[in-house]
């Protein structure tokens, strides 16, 4: 009997999910910081949708939690990515750790976009619905199944025109139909309106009970939400900006619009090679994309307006 | 003397393959998951199940492996300070500080 030494290991994407989730668990339980896993195993655990590898762990943190589990995990080896600069039309919900020996992402979630109610209220609203279930023999926490469902439907319809998976919210759909029969659908209807959904989440709720009704109570939540959801860039968020600016400020945004720092270009686009000509192609081409967006922007705001 | 120390598992996070068991050590810092199979396995298993002295678990796996205890007690000891170094065991008691202190 002659044990080896204890080799590195290389991970596969699906471990590292089920281990990470289980160690960012472990880690947040420890520091007493609330946390909530979102979409990946757990999502194929409750039905609604079918087992898939995932790229990335997506971790919902209790309000004010993000900062010191960020730490944590920096000091486990994580490293933050770059985070752009340009303005956002959803205020940033996440942020995103990489670990150099890993094959996956971290997400730790500061909010989930789409449910409108107040923050706190809603991390509550999920915390107390929770589910418990155990990952790499770890007990952790996932909300309940019909704010699961609603957590994939939000998240397929934040961006469509940039994710360009329409086939996730109609295998959502058929899942979630499944799962809350009939009558039922209209706990899932409860649910959207506690955590402020009815109108993002409409696709999802009106295929299960066409008579879901309407929120209408967070105007500006919303029609940042249909603005971001018809986008797949950044014209509009720019636009947006510029249009809400002092005028004395319009001249800075305009500039950075039209000529983001070499920093923020090459961290939106790492295959950027390397020099200044690159980078003035780069900047060239971003320019003239968006100046085809801008009508389609137009357009996009006039929609959300109505 | 090494074999009179306690050895008991740390947590961990882990998943069962049919030829090796992954693990991430929770107890420590750096997200450094090792896998074992084999006879590493063995003895991770043993002392993963109940907490002992070296003795017992050395005792243990000759038993299991149909061997003498003085055959395995040198590979034994040396792997156990394997997993004190990796932040899988703990070691405690008499002789424990000159490993993974």
């Amino acid at each position: 009997m002659h044990p080896d030494e204890i080799p590195r290991t290389t991970l596969t994407q699906s471990d590292a999910v089920a281990v990470g989730s289980a160690w960012i668990t472990d880690r947040a339980r420890q520091m007493g910081v609330r946390v909530l896993l979102l979409k990946g195993p757990g999502a194929a655990h409750l039905e609604l949708r079918a087992p898939k590898v995932s790229s990335d762990i997506d971790v919902l943190v209790e309000p004010g939690g993000v900062d010191a589990l960020r730490a944590a995990a920096e000091k486990s080896g994580w490293v933050s990515r770059f985070t752009p600069e340009s303005p956002h039309l959803l205020e940033p919900h996440s942020v995103t750790l990489y670990h150099p020996d890993w094959p996956i992402d971290l997400d730790l979630h500061t909010y989930w976009p789409g449910f409108l109610a107040d923050r706190n209220e809603v991390f509550e609203q999920l915390w107390n619905g929770r589910v418990e279930w155990s990952l790499a023999g770890i007990a952790v926490d996932l909300p309940g199944l019909a704010p699961s469902a609603l957590i994939l439907a939000l998240h397929a319809l934040r961006r469509p025109r940039k994710e360009r998976r329409p086939g996730d919210l109609q295998a959502l759909i058929e899942a979630t139909r499944a799962l809350f029969p009939g009558a039922d659908a209209s706990a899932l209807v409860e649910c959207a309106r506690q955590l402020g959904a009815l109108d993002t989440a409409r696709p999802l709720l009106t295929a299960l009970d066409p008579a879901a009704p309407h929120d209408g109570s967070h105007p500006e939540a919303l029609r940042r939400w249909r603005l971001n959801a018809g986008t797949a860039g950044y014209t509009e968020a720019w636009l947006l900006a510029l249009g809400s600016a002092p005028w004395r400020a319009k001249a800075g945004i305009l500039l950075r619009a039209v000529v983001p720092s070499e920093r923020e270009m090459r961290g939106l686009h790492p295959d950027i090679p390397p020099g200044r000509r690159a980078l003035a192609r780069a900047r060239r081409r971003r320019l003239a994309h968006g100046l085809r967006e801008i009508p389609r922007a137009a357009k996009s705001f006039a929609r959300a307006l109505r | 003397m090494a074999a009179d120390t306690i050895v008991e598992a740390l947590r961990s996070a882990s998943i069962e393959h049919p030829d090796r068991v992954l693990l991430l050590p929770l107890e420590v810092d750096g997200c450094r998951p090792v896998e074992l199979a084999g006879s590493g396995r063995m003895i991770w298993e043993a002392i993963s199940e109940r907490p002992g002295t070296m003795t017992e678990l050395v005792a243990g796996l000759a038993e299991k492996n149909g061997r003498a205890p003085t055959e395995l007690e040198a590979d034994v000891v040396a792997f156990v300070d394997s997993l004190v170094t990796v932040g899988l065991v703990r070691r405690t008691g008499p002789g424990a500080a000159a490993v993974g202190a």
